[in-house]
Parts: structure tokens; C-alpha cells; sequence
């Protein structure tokens, strides 16, 4: 089944995705519907039996990184060795709908990585370029960026530094290109 | 200094104590400016984090090694007390029944408190699996 999922501010819509809960017709119930920067507390994610998925046309970065938040979504609690907890599916889907936005032709795919309050974070280090995107449980995101270049350097959420993360995104693209 | 559970830093850990944290596998990602690979800061950003106590195991006549004994997928690294200390984070002992010589450093993290963490765990390699980048 595949179902559109809706914007989130700051972000580009994703085209779809398909994922559906094992025995739980109520699945659309569930699927919270609104802003991920504005889910309300308590309000339940998605089931941790949830697969994404993009379109065929997805960039590579995209679709490398699709495969490995679906693995990180199956991290059971204490898949540190430390207490974690599994990774948020909110939190994948935003750092999935973010990536689509933002990718492009030659942009290599990041290192996703798990954190263990449930985040989930997007490095790439390469081409001079250290760019790191966290994407919280409670919808917020924390990035950080350095281009050893240019010798700019930001830290900040993505409404904060959302413009100078997509230059260095283009720039990384650039550079891989080269 | 306290936290909200009214831990205090723990002065009879030393500064040059290791403080020992078994590494994920999938903390440790590809980092081309550095030319091999680096522990991501994702290791490093909870509030509290735990670790194990080098002194307090050498004082067991303990290797660090034993830390990943059972764990043969992880790496271990270590950051040191004066380094977490420097960030502004708290360093004592907490007794947990499944880990040998635990610990906690505890404290906000802001991203560069994180990556400065991971950095010197990254520079603190004592158990590094071979696995292929």
C-alpha cells in the first residue's frame, strides 16, 4: 500500500511511501497526520513495524539511505549495550522527507546513524565538507556544518541554519562531482 | 555541582582516568577529510551517558578488554575524566549489576560537547574490530 505522506514545515514533501502495520488495519489511525515539528506529547508514531520506501526515480543518496533507516528502525531496545531506545520512526521519516528535499545529482548518500534517545542522524564527511543533521523524537533537529574550504563553520537547528545546510549540501554535490 | 538525581563529580576519579565506552558498530562511519573512519558524535550526546571506570577496573587487575568480552561486535574506546570535565560534565561511579565498573558522565551536550568526545574517543581507539568501510 502506498499512502502520500504530508509536508512537514521545512521540509519538501515526499512523493510516498509504503508501509503498512502487521495485523493492524488501524494503521492510518496511527499515522499521525500533521507537522513533525508539531507533534502534540503523548501522541503515538509510527508502529515500529513500518517500512519506507521512495519512488523509483529517488536520487541514489535517497535511496542508499532508505535501506539503512529501515535497518535502524528494527533496532531493538538496548541495541547500545547501554539502554537505548529503538529509533523513533518520526524521526526516521523526517530525516528521510529532509534528505528527499535536498537531494540531488552526484550528492553522495550520508552515514545514517543511530543515537540512543531515539534519533536518528545524517553525517557525511567528505570533500572537506563535515555536515551532520540529528532528527529528534520531539521533531526538533540539530545540525552542525564546517567546510574546511571555505573555513565556515554553523551550528544550529534546521529553521535556524536550514539555508547555509542546503549551500553546503549543493556544495558537497559539487565537489563529488568534480 | 549537582545533577537532578544530586550526583556530584566524583574527585576520587582522577583526571587522567579512562573512561571506557563500548562503541556500536554503527557509531563508526566513513570519514573522508580524516583519510579512515571516525566514532560519530551519536555515541556522545545523552544526557547521561555511561562508561566504565579504567582505574577501578586495573584496581580489579582487570584489562580493559573485558569490557567487550561479550559484546564481539563492538569496538571500545575511551575519553578521559579531564576531558569531560573540561565540557562541563559531571563524572562518577553508579553501580549497575550487568556492567563491570560503571560510571556515568552526565551533563547537557551540545553538538560540540558530543563531536569533542567522539574526536578523542576516535584518537582513543582500545578495541578496534576489522570490518570493512
Amino acid at each position: 500500500m502506498t499512502t502520500a505522506l504530508p509536508a512537514a514545515p521545512g521540509y519538501q514533501s515526499i512523493a510516498a511511501f509504503s508501509g503498512m502495520v502487521e495485523g493492524s488495519p488501524e494503521y492510518a489511525e496511527q499515522r499521525w497526520s500533521g507537522p513533525v515539528s508539531s507533534r502534540p506529547a503523548g501522541h503515538q508514531p509510527f508502529s515500529r513495524t513500518l517500512r519506507l520506501d521512495v519512488p523509483g526515480s529517488t536520487e541514489t543518496a535517497t535511496r542508499t539511505a532508505v535501506a539503512r533507516l529501515n535497518e535502524i528502525l528494527g533496532l531493538r531496545s538496548n541495541w547500545d549495550s547501554y539502554g537505548a531506545k529503538p529509533i523513533d520512526s518520526t524521526a526516521a521519516v523526517a530525516a528521510l522527507m529532509w534528505l528527499y528535499g535536498i537531494d540531488r545529482p552526484g550528492l553522495p548518500a550520508p552515514s545514517v546513524v543511530p543515537v540512543p534517545d531515539g534519533s536518528v542522524q545524517l553525517e557525511w564527511h567528505m570533500h572537506g565538507i563535515d555536515l551532520e543533521v540529528c532528527f529528534q523524537p520531539t521533531g526538533e533537529s540539530a545540525c552542525s556544518v564546517e567546510d574546511r574550504i571555505k573555513h565556515t563553520e554553523q551550528e544550529g537547528s534546521l529553521e535556524e541554519i536550514g539555508d547555509a545546510v542546503r549551500l553546503v549540501v549543493h556544495e558537497l554535490a559539487l565537489r563529488t562531482r568534480r | 555541582m549537582s545533577d537532578a538525581s544530586g550526583h556530584i563529580d566524583d574527585p576520587t576519579i582522577p583526571p587522567s582516568c579512562a573512561l571506557l565506552r563500548r562503541i556500536y558498530p554503527e557509531w563508526v562511519v566513513s570519514d573522508d577529510n580524516a583519510g579512515g573512519q571516525r566514532i560519530s558524535s551519536a555515541g556522545f550526546k545523552d544526557t547521561e551517558i555511561s562508561v566504565h571506570i579504567g582505574d577501578d577496573l586495573a584496581a580489579m587487575g582487570l584489562s580493559p578488554e573485558v569490557v567487550v568480552e561479550r559484546y564481539p561486535d563492538y569496538d571500545l574506546a575511551a575519553i578521559h575524566a579531564a576531558t569531560a570535565r573540561e565540557m562541563g560534565q559531571r563524572v562518577y561511579r553508579e553501580h549497575k549489576p550487568d556492567q563491570l565498573c560503571h560510571g556515568i558522565v552526565a551533563g547537557k551536550k551540545s553538538k560540540a560537547t558530543a563531536e569533542r568526545m567522539a574526536a578523542e574517543a576516535t584518537a582513543n581507539w582500545v578495541v578496534r574490530r576489522s570490518r570493512q568501510e
